[in-house]
């Protein structure tokens, strides 16, 4: 059984360890030449993997932008992740930045995209729509 | 014979260890690498820098004159640019290219970028319709011991690179091509101008007074004002189209821009050809203010 203490460093450095990436992703982007493509949608993907609330304690709005990556698992998983986490490996898609370790709790970039898909998504815009306006905003 | 068994250990570990790779290892011109970012144009630099060692004399002697002589030592330096750019006036298309130097002892020298980059210091390219060529003045400066690249001069359209080594400095232009058109023709920009109120959202400040803002449409551009200026910097920007009718704003200083706000995009909402609101949002997508009333009432 961890202690609290033994439990507590482990998610502080868990914490700081996504901090970090997220902030050597966004340092990385700058120096970055084009943006790599979007990536497909896989077939049959859910949002199964998506981070559950109980395990977000970030603010609202980080729940809200987990929330909205729940109803659309097929458009973010069509999306590259425009701050630089898309190099990361194991990450596919912007969905991949709300699964796991869940990069997107503390990037507002990841928050950003996603809110903007779903946004452009209820008002009917298609994934090649999207894709240009994550590029045009995050690119 | 045991005790030869560690030795022997050691013994194959060394004949069987994985060599270091050469960037690890002491070299008499130690690789380096120079980057610089304008406008979301990557230049970068990537050559060995030999040390003059004390040989006060280097040019006429150690690279001699009429010698075509990339300037840094081992592999050719090379330059690589991450869109198109113009150096000296001539277009370069993005890519990696070596990098050579025909030196003279009067007169101006020739730069050449070539597009095969990866070339030993002997391996000095023919002449080749892709290469760029343009002459570039040589001039005397302080003595420097080790060849050094840089760009002292960085613009918000462009950088200077420059080469100096011994008692010789050598520099070139490279312009890049703004990432945004400043302009916006008169037919995309009617729709969008007028007089609006605009009120910051979800801040401390947002109970005060809505601020007037203005767009206008002067020199081709699209223009926001604030009446009263929030921040100086404010006074006055540029909208700069990024997607239909999306802008990001760019603060100017003498007509000219020298940054873009990346996280503050305004995006118009239009019915039935006219502007009839706008939102501001920032990089998390939030609504960061809003710009309502009357868009149209005053150009």
């Amino acid at each position: 059984m961890n202690s609290p203490r033994s439990s507590s460093r482990r998610r502080f450095l868990a914490v700081s360890g996504w901090s970090l990436a997220a902030a050597l992703a966004r340092f990385r982007s700058a120096w970055a030449l084009e943006p790599g493509p979007h990536p497909e949608p896989r077939a049959g993907i859910t949002a199964a993997g998506v981070l559950p609330r109980d395990r977000l304690d970030g603010s609202s709005d980080v729940q809200e932008a987990f929330e909205l990556v729940r109803e659309i698992p097929q458009i973010v998983d069509g999306i590259r992740c425009q701050c630089g986490c898309a190099d990361l490996p194991g990450f596919y898609s912007l969905l991949s930045c709300y699964e796991g370790e869940g990069m997107a709790r503390h990037c507002h970039v990841c928050q950003g995209e996603a809110r903007l898909a779903h946004r452009l998504h209820k008002a009917g815009k298609s994934l090649q729509d999207i894709r240009r306006a994550v590029d045009a905003r995050y690119g | 014979m045991t005790f030869l068994r560690p030795v022997l250990a050691v013994l194959l570990l060394a004949t069987t260890a994985v060599p270091e790779p050469a960037a690890a290892q002491m070299r008499a011109s130690e690789p380096a690498l120079v980057a610089q970012t304008v406008d979301g144009t990557r230049i970068s630099v990537e050559y060995s820098r030999p040390r003059a060692r004390g040989r006060d004399s280097l040019f006429g002697t150690v690279v001699r004159w009429g010698e075509v002589w990339t300037p840094g030592a081992n592999w050719a330096t090379t330059l690589e640019v991450s869109r198109d750019v113009v150096v000296e006036g001539r277009p370069l298309p993005k890519g990696k290219y070596s990098v050579w130097m025909v030196v003279r002892s009067e007169g101006d020298w020739t730069l050449i970028l070539d597009p095969r980059h990866r070339r030993f210091h002997m391996q000095r390219p023919d002449s080749t319709a892709e290469q760029v060529r343009f002459p570039v003045r040589s001039v005397s400066s302080g003595f420097a011991e080790i060849l050094t690249r840089g760009f002292p001069e960085v613009r918000n359209n462009g950088a200077r690179l420059e080469m100096t080594w011994g008692h010789r400095r050598v520099a070139f232009d490279i312009r890049v091509i703004p990432r945004y058109e400043r302009g916006l023709e008169a037919a995309r920009a009617t729709p969008l101008l007028g007089l609006c109120s605009f009120r910051w959202a979800g801040s401390p400040d947002s109970t005060d007074k809505p601020m007037d803002f203005v767009v206008s449409h002067e020199g081709g551009s699209l223009i926001g004002r604030w009446e009263p200026a929030p921040f100086p910097e404010f006074e006055k920007v540029i909208l700069l189209n990024i997607e239909q009718d999306w802008f990001l704003p760019g603060y100017l200083r003498d007509g000219d821009i020298y940054d873009v706000e990346q996280d503050m995009v305004f995006e118009f909402a239009i019915n039935a050809g006219r502007a009839e609101s706008f939102e501001v949002r920032g990089s998390d997508d939030k609504v960061m203010a809003t710009g309502t009333e009357a868009l149209a009432t005053r150009p």
